[in-house]
């Protein structure tokens, strides 16, 4: 076992870890914060994103170590008590989910690309979220989410 | 005395018509139904007899057998049609 | 235009804010203390007899609790038909696809439950396999299942009219091979179950079922428990699409048993793998269509031939081989019509339900054939499917199918004026159509997909409104939203049918201890069946409340009206008093009283499906859809672009425009995924994509632009008119991006998916290629 100091939505966390656990499993098992998912396991469809030091990361590929004293946001993270993000607003008012497995993914992707471009092209929003798959709403109102979660941070 | 079988689903187990001495419906379901792939749906451990409630509807020329005066024990005869249809529950 | 206070209006989804804040919680989110971990081991072969298994290794790994096999349900099986229960919840005997389960180990964690599973040893007698239908129908192939030697699982010979002599008659008749593709589902949320069996003899599991029912009755079957024992609550569930989750897997078996032999509670989740190579798939079909047409572009017959890929259980293969055949008389008028179906038997996973069941492989080959017919006979595209197109019935007129369906509405002919008039198609000629290498074409289908399912024995359901003391109001029912929105649309109907706010309203997510029992999500039948129990429901409390209230003014119950959470008096409304007031006012007036509304759905049955014959009524209404699609090929890579979709959707009226819009976006992209994108590459049982890397499905950079248009037909017989729409535009997809891509290559794919590949062969063969 390692100790690690995880710094997870402003609190740390002192915690023994296998040295193969994964970013995701000591989230969700160890911290108990179930909102981030797994759905591949290998990376590729984006349920598991989280932000670490400010970069979209799939955490089912990250080992907990590597996370080590690093500042990393779930969609935990995100509302303030009861008060949601801006982003969170918009995909409820768009309507911007249905099963809602993607959405903590494609939420925090989406909180990544709107830091780094605050007005993004519908193109820029694709490319944007092409690493978070979502099988119920063909997408389409989550673009639409974006653009008015982007009108909305802009103030 | 030739029995009609009808069925609304394929049970290829089961044949169209039968011929049969005499019998009562009860006898000719338990020739058809014992010797089928599914036998163990149709038959209450319990007792050993046929329990078709919740899977098969029988009917006896068109009436529900349940309805008639001698029930599964009804007497057939000479081109009586029997007609089996499936419930389908999901799950059942 | 009939004005609601809320149907018809875009209200956020009831359940926006728990997901949107992470708060949701799914199967595999939930965790009880002394929790085991369930793996399940599975077979290398494809087809192989079990000899012995010795589970001694396994079960002496420090860590493991228990292992179960296959003999330990004590022969029970299960399948959709009583008459074809042929899969058990581990293989007993003999293991017929690959990567079957053969036992189930739980233990501490899930690393040590897999590493058990790999000290499973099983003897092993290879089989032969078989793993191509026409190669399974042969004289001497193996035989999968001892009480279907010939492989065939189920066979249907329909015939109406006399397709022989119409044929005769025709002006053309053309003859193709289609098929469609090896395509799963695709939802993200694997499945999952976190069970307990209580000694008392109760079990409880938290499961991603979109039937829970179905769940429950499998559980009480296996374990030999009564219902009223058998608790199935339902989490959120992410996506369900039909097939696995409106069924049981090898793994909840497992951990149900794991938990009455260990007394701990059990949970697994199934890796994305485990899904790709071990659940229910999309029946693949090879589809033999002949269409005979007149000199002016009319249906005179047709005569289709389907092998339906089968797999290596029933499961509910029967229905879906009824449903392939069943919609073919629609959208277009068929006056002879003959049906010839084969369910094989193979050597791969089972094959069953998915969106758009059954008809998506028949409607694709018969759109497309008439599309052909249309370019032979140099008729206008549009113009055939209107010559052809079933009329709109006027109100209190029914038109009747060919094989008896029922039609009330029917708005396809609008759908296909509206595509045909907007831009997309109106102004293709004057688009571009070449780009460097790019060639781009235009399509257009009509097609049709019914809706609220109901078959004998099958479709109850019911609902039950309870009326709190402050006026809020709790919504009961056994239906499931599997995240396609039909809670937030049994909330807006509970909401206007008693005239309270939306907001007022909370659902109650299923759990078979306290809902009524519900078939579930499939076959569209939420909203209208569920939906009628819930308008039921909902009138039976305001029936009650409206008394209480007569009682209090002294007037007749009938006199009052309540809006948007104000009851008031018809004639004056300057008496009126708040919804609260009134709740209260019925709940403790005298010794006080209980509100609870209770409603069932009394749709019944019309006409009993015949699956030997091809009549019944499969549903309550059909729902119509046309659709245009514009992309470009790359004549030289076979890439495709797809650009633009324009969907005009007949679902009756829609109820909250914001779930139609999405499910109508979600299917046409799903259609497109399994069109040109979608399909596991198999050999010998053997699925060499099972990653989501290699299984491709659309991403957010694939979609088109997509426009939707709504055609309102009202129907008479689904609550507030609706009719379906969670089917249609998945079925009306594939045709349209087929004939679209025959405009812009001149080639007819008729074998899906239609990958670059294929595009750059079929370009070669007909001289196109562009180097």
């Amino acid at each position: 076992m390692k100790e690690i100091r995880l710094n997870v939505n402003g609190t740390e966390y002192d915690i023994a870890v296998r040295p193969y656990a994964t970013l995701l499993e000591v989230l969700r098992e160890d911290l108990g914060l179930i909102g981030t998912k797994e759905g591949c396991g290998e990376g590729e469809c984006g349920a598991c994103t989280v932000i670490i030091e400010g970069k979209a990361a799939n955490s089912c590929i990250v080992l907990a170590l590597e996370a080590d004293g690093k500042e990393v946001t779930t969609i935990e993270g995100l509302a303030d008590g009861g008060k949601l993000h801006p982003i969170q607003e918009a995909f409820v008012e768009i309507g911007g989910l249905q099963c809602g497995f993607c959405t903590p993914g494609m939420i925090l992707s989406t909180k990544v690309l709107l830091d780094a471009n605050p007005n993004p092209t519908d193109e820029e929003i694709k490319k944007g979220l092409e690493g978070n798959f979502c099988r119920c709403t063909g997408y389409t109102k989550i673009i639409e989410s974006v653009k008015v979660a982007a009108r909305k941070v802009r103030g | 005395m030739k029995i009609y079988i009808k069925k609304t689903i394929q049970i290829p187990e089961i044949p169209t018509e039968v011929e049969m001495e005499s019998g009562t419906l009860r006898d000719l379901l338990d020739t058809l139904l014992r010797h089928t792939y599914f036998v163990k749906e149709v038959i209450d451990p319990a007792t050993g007899e046929l329990s078709l409630d919740g899977l098969f509807r029988v009917t006896l020329n068109g009436t529900a057998y349940h309805t008639l005066p001698d029930g599964i024990d009804t007497k057939l005869h000479d081109q009586d049609t029997v007609t089996l249809t499936l419930v389908l529950i999901g799950g059942g | 235009m009939k004005e609601y206070s809320v149907i018809g209006t875009r209200v956020p989804r009831i359940d926006a804010r728990e997901k949107v804040m992470g708060e949701a919680k799914y199967a595999a989110d939930y965790s009880l203390p002394g929790m085991l971990w369930c793996k399940v081991a599975r077979s290398p072969y494809a087809h192989a007899k079990i000899l012995n298994i010795d589970t001694s290794k396994a079960e002496r790994l420090p860590g493991v609790k228990a292992v179960v096999t296959g003999k330990d349900f004590n022969g029970w099986t299960w399948g959709f038909m009583a008459t074809t229960r042929d899969e058990p919840p581990l293989a007993v005997d003999k293991v017929r696809y690959m990567y079957e389960g053969v036992a189930g180990v739980a233990a501490i964690d899930e690393e040590t439950a897999e590493e058990a599973c790999s000290l499973v040893e099983v003897d092993y007698e290879e089989l032969p396999g078989v793993f191509d239908p026409e190669e399974a129908m042969k004289e001497g192939a193996p035989i999968i299942h001892a009480y279907r030697p010939n492989n065939v699982s189920v066979e249907y010979h329909w015939n109406f009219g006399d397709v022989d002599k119409a044929f005769a008659d025709s002006y053309i008749v053309r003859e193709d091979r289609f098929e469609t593709g090896r395509v799963v589902t695709g939802f993200l949320e694997p499945p999952a179950s976190l069970a307990y069996y209580d000694p008392s003899g109760q079990i409880t599991v938290w499961a991603a079922k979109q039937s829970p029912y179905f769940h429950y009755r499998h559980l009480a079957g296996c374990f030999g428990v009564p219902l009223s024992k058998v608790r199935v609550i339902q989490p959120y569930i992410g996506g369900g699409f039909g097939g696995t989750k409106n069924d049981s897997v090898a793994g909840d078996f497992c951990v149900v048993m794991l938990s009455k032999k260990t007394g701990k509670p059990v949970k697994y989740i199934y890796t994305m793998d485990e899904v790709l190579t071990t659940c229910r798939r999309r029946h693949n079909m090879t589809v033999y269509n002949k269409m005979g047409m007149t000199k002016d572009g009319i249906l005179t017959a047709i005569e289709t031939k389907v092998i339906g890929h089968g797999g290596a259980y029933t499961a509910i293969g029967p229905l879906t081989m009824f449903l392939t055949g069943y919609g073919t008389p629609a959208p277009y008028r068929l006056p002879n019509y003959k049906y010839d179906a084969w369910r094989v038997f193979t050597n791969n996973p089972v094959s069953a339900a998915m969106r758009g069941h059954g008809f998506t492989h028949t409607r694709f080959a018969c759109d497309i054939q008439m599309a052909m017919i249309a370019e032979e006979l140099g008729i206008d595209p549009v113009e055939i499917m209107m010559r052809n197109a079933i009329d709109n019935p006027k109100r209190g007129d029914v038109y009747r199918a060919v094989n008896g369906f029922k039609l009330k509405t029917c708005g396809i002919k609008e759908a296909i004026k509206a595509v045909a008039e907007d831009t997309l198609w109106a102004d293709r000629k004057k688009m571009p159509t070449e780009d460097g290498p790019i060639s781009y074409g235009v399509g257009i289908s009509g097609t049709g997909y019914h809706g609220g399912a109901r078959q004998l024995g099958h479709q109850a359901c019911a609902a039950i409104i309870r009326v709190c003391e402050d006026g809020t109001v709790n919504l009961l029912t056994g239906a499931t939203d599997c995240g396609q929105g039909s809670d937030t649309v049994l909330s807006m109907m509970a909401a206007e049918e008693l005239g309270v706010r939306y907001e007022d309203i909370s659902i109650k997510r299923v759990d078979t201890a306290y809902t009524p029992v519900d078939p579930g999500s499939y076959g569209s039948r939420v909203t209208l069946l569920a939906g009628q129990a819930t308008q039921l429901a909902a009138r039976d409390a305001k029936k009650q409340l409206l008394e209480a209230g007569a009682k209090a003014w002294g007037v007749k119950p009938d006199e009052i009206e309540i809006t948007n959470g104000v009851v008031s008096l018809k004639g004056n409304p300057e008496r009126r008093m708040s919804f609260e007031k009134l709740a209260k006012i019925a709940c403790y007036e005298g010794a006080g009283a209980v509100i609870l509304g209770r409603g069932h759905s009394d749709y019944g049955v019309e006409e009993h499906l015949d699956f030997n014959n091809g009549t019944g009524e499969g549903g309550i209404n059909f729902s119509f859809t046309s659709q245009t699609v514009r992309l470009g090929v790359d004549m030289e890579t076979g890439k495709l672009d797809v650009t633009d979709f324009t969907i005009a959707h007949d679902c009756g009226f829609p109820l909250h425009p914001v779930s139609v819009e999405s499910q109508n976006e979600g299917g046409a992209v799903q259609g497109l995924g399994q069109t040109i994108y979608e399909g596991f590459i198999m050999e010998n049982g053997r699925t060499y994509n099972s990653t989501m890397l290699d299984y491709k499905m659309p991403r957010s950079t694939d979609i088109p632009t997509i426009k939707l248009i709504n055609i309102i037909t009202d129907d008479p017989d689904g609550p507030f008119g609706a009719k379906e729409a969670s089917e249609g535009s998945i079925v009306s997809t594939p045709p349209a991006v087929i004939d679209a891509l025959h405009s812009a290559t001149g080639i007819w794919f008729k074998e899906l998916p239609v990958t670059p590949e294929k595009i750059v062969k079929g370009l070669k063969e007909k001289g196109k290629w562009m180097k």
